[in-house]
């Protein structure tokens, strides 16, 4: 009952500061300006610090290591994804970076309509982006979901499948109420106070179960399988890796994250720094193993559903384990650790999509701001009927979703940067072309039921299906840009 | 060398057969955990040597 109390407590401040942040703004620029100027070191761990926050979401605290804890070692490559997202970072992003800037570009999407010349592709790209957030809005909501859910426990006589519905339509409510409220400044100033409660929570976790349970022995001797990875899924394994890592900056909400650091200098340490934030992921995901020798904890796990359980494992972890007034806290925290992506994540596609409405001419500059709060609700319906749709263990399928056709954005976006004579209406079909093979392989997996798998066979072994729709999309783009620029050297 | 120091985490990661193994443990973790966990801070330290490299270009 503590934590209940202590939740809705830190959740009445929360909502206080999200709801505020419109009149500390000056304040708060100031402060920013301040810490920017009191020397580049600080600025750079500033900006490692707030693009490090887009890392603690609940794909990091609910799907990883739920996957972990259902189907073991092959969902630990969310760490090598870490790890290589942040170099493909320093590859592109610097170059992208300083294109932007020159010419003032905001989104990916006046990038590649800058580019290219073609509002077509700019519109496609556009509503990838927004396609692409859906499934991970969804994820956040598993996320908030769970935590509720988790609280509702305590009460043993009322129906807990009831309770989860109810569960999820609060955690709805909540969302809009707070995005409606307050904006992305909002989001912003309690994304700071989120990583904060977050980051304590980890380390708290990680020096107290190991320690009390004298280490991972007894759990890797209940899991034994879970020791190593079963070498038919090393295919697996690098490719959902590798393709995870060139989506992690095709995200709107991400690209846009970077864009809004200063300069190209601070930006690359910082990103530099970032594998390190990594460990809290890879702490989290480690707990998904954990939990087998932590009995109460497991006794828990046993009374719910075995699709849902996985999604249970940290809030359940920390419930059982810690006294209620930190389980209250850290609670919080895996809440709003959910509330504030799925926020930013909302207006980044309420803007994508207002932006697609001024290309078609269809919106005045007087109407916008109205139709960006009615999008937004639009991008929280969606995400909810999804999580409906898909067995919540599987959350990590709702971002390898997304995953799967951002990825189909990148000879847009990041080739461009490399290689000058790409075609557009290559880019297009490739685009395109890549999309419904991606979705159409997804389906086929899945038996067009349930999305349990993202996996597909290959000579090699099984593979993730953003490798396939990637190399067609690529085929399609080098032939056609290949063939249509000989034709026109003929030509000339 | 910017691009080449950004790259060798990466094939690190990928070769899994190289880290898949039980032993040594740590704490009573497997080797394919503890050691992909100890090398995001080696990739830190790749990323940063590339990142001072680029200054001098």
């Amino acid at each position: 009952m503590i934590s209940i109390a202590i939740f809705i407590i830190g959740f009445i401040i929360f909502s206080y500061l999200g709801l505020k942040g419109k009149d500390f703004r000056a304040g708060d620029l100031d402060l920013l300006h301040e810490w920017a100027l009191g020397g580049q070191r600080f600025g750079a761990f500033l900006v490692w610090f707030l693009i490090g926050a887009d890392l603690f979401t609940a794909y990091t605290f609910i799907a990883v290591p739920a996957g972990i804890f259902a189907k073991g070692p092959i969902f630990f490559f969310a760490v090598p994804y870490v790890a290589i997202g942040f170099g493909v970072a320093l590859m592109v992003m610097p170059k992208f970076f300083s294109v932007s800037k020159e010419k003032c570009h905001i989104t990916a999407v006046d990038f590649v309509k800058d580019l290219y010349n073609s509002k077509t592709l700019a519109i496609l790209v556009a509503i990838i982006g927004i396609l692409a957030e859906l499934p991970y809005i969804a994820l956040q909501m598993v996320g908030m979901k769970v935590v509720l859910a988790t609280m509702l426990m305590q009460f043993k006589n009322i129906d807990q499948n009831l309770a989860n519905e109810i569960a999820l339509s609060l955690a709805f409510l909540i969302l809009s109420w707070f995005t409606y409220k307050s904006g992305l400044r909002g989001a912003t100033l309690t994304a700071i106070l989120k990583d904060f409660l977050i980051i304590g929570t980890v380390i708290v976790l990680a020096l107290y179960i190991p320690f009390h349970y004298h280490g991972f022995h007894e759990a890797f001797n209940i899991k034994k399988e879970y020791a190593t990875l079963n070498p038919k899924l090393y295919t697996a394994y690098i490719s959902l890796a590798l393709m995870s890592a060139l989506a992690l900056f095709l995200y709107p909400h991400a690209i846009t994250g970077c864009l809004s650091s200063e300069d190209v200098k601070v930006l690359k340490k910082a990103v530099a720094f970032l594998p390190i934030y990594g460990i809290g992921l890879a702490i989290l995901a480690m707990f998904g193993i954990l939990i087998y020798e932590v009995k109460p904890a497991m006794e828990i796990l046993n009374h719910i559903s075995a699709s849902a359980r996985g999604s249970f494992v940290v809030p359940v972890l920390i419930n059982s384990t810690m006294p209620g007034w930190f389980s209250g806290i850290a609670l919080l925290g895996v809440f709003i650790g959910g509330l504030v992506p799925a926020s930013i994540m909302a207006i980044a596609s309420a803007n994508l999509s207002v932006n697609i409405l001024r290309e078609l001419n269809l919106t005045s500059s007087s109407t916008e701001t109205k139709l960006a709060k009615w999008f937004s609700f639009l991008f929280k319906l969606i995400p909810l009927l999804l999580v409906f749709l898909v067995p919540p263990t599987f959350a990590i399928s709702f971002q390898l979703i997304g995953g799967i056709i951002i990825l189909q954005t990148l000879p847009s976006v990041f080739l461009g940067l490399f290689i000058k004579s790409l075609n557009k209406e290559s880019l297009i079909i490739g685009l395109v072309v890549g999309v419904i093979v991606g979705i159409y392989e997804l389906e086929k997996v899945n038996h067009f039921g349930f999305i349990t798998s993202v996996l597909m066979p290959s000579f090699l072994g099984p593979i993730f299906i953003g490798v396939l729709a990637l190399f067609i999309n690529l085929i399609i783009v080098f032939v056609g840009s290949f063939i249509t620029n000989t034709f026109r050297n003929r030509v000339q | 060398m910017y691009y080449i120091l950004l790259i060798i985490p990466t094939v690190v990661y990928v070769s899994v057969w190289f880290y898949n193994h039980k032993n040594p443990m740590f704490f009573g973790i497997p080797f394919f955990y503890w050691f992909q966990i100890v090398f995001l801070v080696f990739t830190s330290i790749f990323y940063v040597l590339a990142v001072i490299s680029s200054k001098n270009d």
